[in-house]
């Protein structure tokens, strides 16, 4: 009820609802683990060769090794921090009137761009290599009319089920008969200098749609979805698990058919 | 006089990691949102990153005047 009735951002009209949050991918956070691993060998072996020379390191040896391998942990740690702000601070927001896209790289550099749903063109799901397929993620392109530059959701999970959502809500979109006026284009140009603060409040509302207390938010790797918004989360339940699963039971009909 | 420059060297690095962490976590708290990983990451890095600094610096006072 708290979603049907509460507005997350001024700008939102009655109808306008978080339909999806998304964030990268886990493998994209991968190679960070990757060099975690390696300094950690490291580190394991610098205090190995610590505790079994014991005796035998001069007092200038055995402090520079501690502080070398104190200089590795925290080394390892800031790469850690690094990698995750970097990650998970990327968001990727569906409503049925825009599409946000947040991308954080390093920690002095945060892109925040939004999209009418209406002015989506094209959208297309593209998933390669072994990694990507047999995980279930990979990038969502969004080709958009006019001069704007088009949108990416990199790295994202389901891509296809995420591909279809946003179609289906340019069309509903389209359906509802809103078409762009002149007039509302201008407004938006007018409003673009509060843009900042509106997209920080865009923000707000995914924090509020996640911490909602009457729990009306269903995640599914990675991706939040509103529970009153059946439609997603069928298509999310049908992962490719599923399919194969509905698959091996009409292979048991058959079979028992026979 | 080698490990005072040890120390101090170690010293300085402290004072860079910390400010990088101060900055890495500010972003976490600022653009996290509530119920997701980042307060869990801000805690478990703030504990790991203290008791191995704690441990560092006992371990070369041990060094240096307990054995």
């Amino acid at each position: 009820m708290a979603i049907e009735e509460k507005k997350y951002f001024p700008s939102q009209t009655e109808d306008e609802e978080i339909f999806l949050l998304i964030r990268r991918h886990w493998f994209d956070y991968m190679i960070f683990v990757f060099v975690a691993f390696l300094i950690l060998i490291l580190t394991i072996g610098i205090a190995w060769y610590l505790v079994v020379n014991q005796g035998n390191l001069s007092q200038v040896t055995a402090v520079f090794l501690i502080i070398t391998d104190s200089v590795l942990i925290l080394l390892l740690l800031a790469v850690e921090l690094y990698g995750f702000v970097n990650h998970y601070l990327d968001v990727y927001i569906v409503t049925n009137q825009r599409l946000v896209e947040i991308t954080q790289n390093g920690f002095f550099n945060r892109d925040i761009s939004e999209l009418q749903i209406r002015q989506v063109q094209d959208v297309s799901a593209h998933v390669d290599g072994i990694f990507r397929t047999l995980l279930h993620f990979g990038d969502v392109y969004i080709q958009t009319a006019g001069e704007r530059e088009n949108f990416t959701f990199s790295n994202i999970p389901h891509p296809y089920t995420v591909s279809k959502q946003i179609i289906d809500l340019h069309e509903m979109a389209l359906e509802s008969g809103e078409e762009d006026s002149d007039s509302e284009v201008k407004k938006y140009n007018e409003d673009e200098l509060e843009k900042g603060l509106e997209i920080e409040e865009v923000e707000q509302a995914a924090k509020d749609l996640i911490n909602d207390p009457s729990k009306t938010v269903r995640r599914v790797q990675g991706v939040y979805i509103p529970k009153k918004n059946t439609t997603a989360i069928e298509s999310f339940s049908k992962t490719d698990d599923v399919q194969l699963h509905e698959l091996e039971e009409g292979k048991e009909e058959k079979i028992s058919d026979k | 006089m080698t490990i005072t420059i040890l120390v101090i060297a170690y010293a300085l690095f402290v004072i860079a990691f910390l400010i990088f962490s101060l900055i890495g976590n500010y972003h976490l708290r600022r653009f996290g949102y509530a119920g997701d990983l980042t307060k869990p990451v801000i805690l478990f890095y703030t504990v790991v990153s203290t008791a191995v600094i704690i441990a560092t610096i006992l371990a070369i006072i041990y060094k240096s005047f307990g054995a």
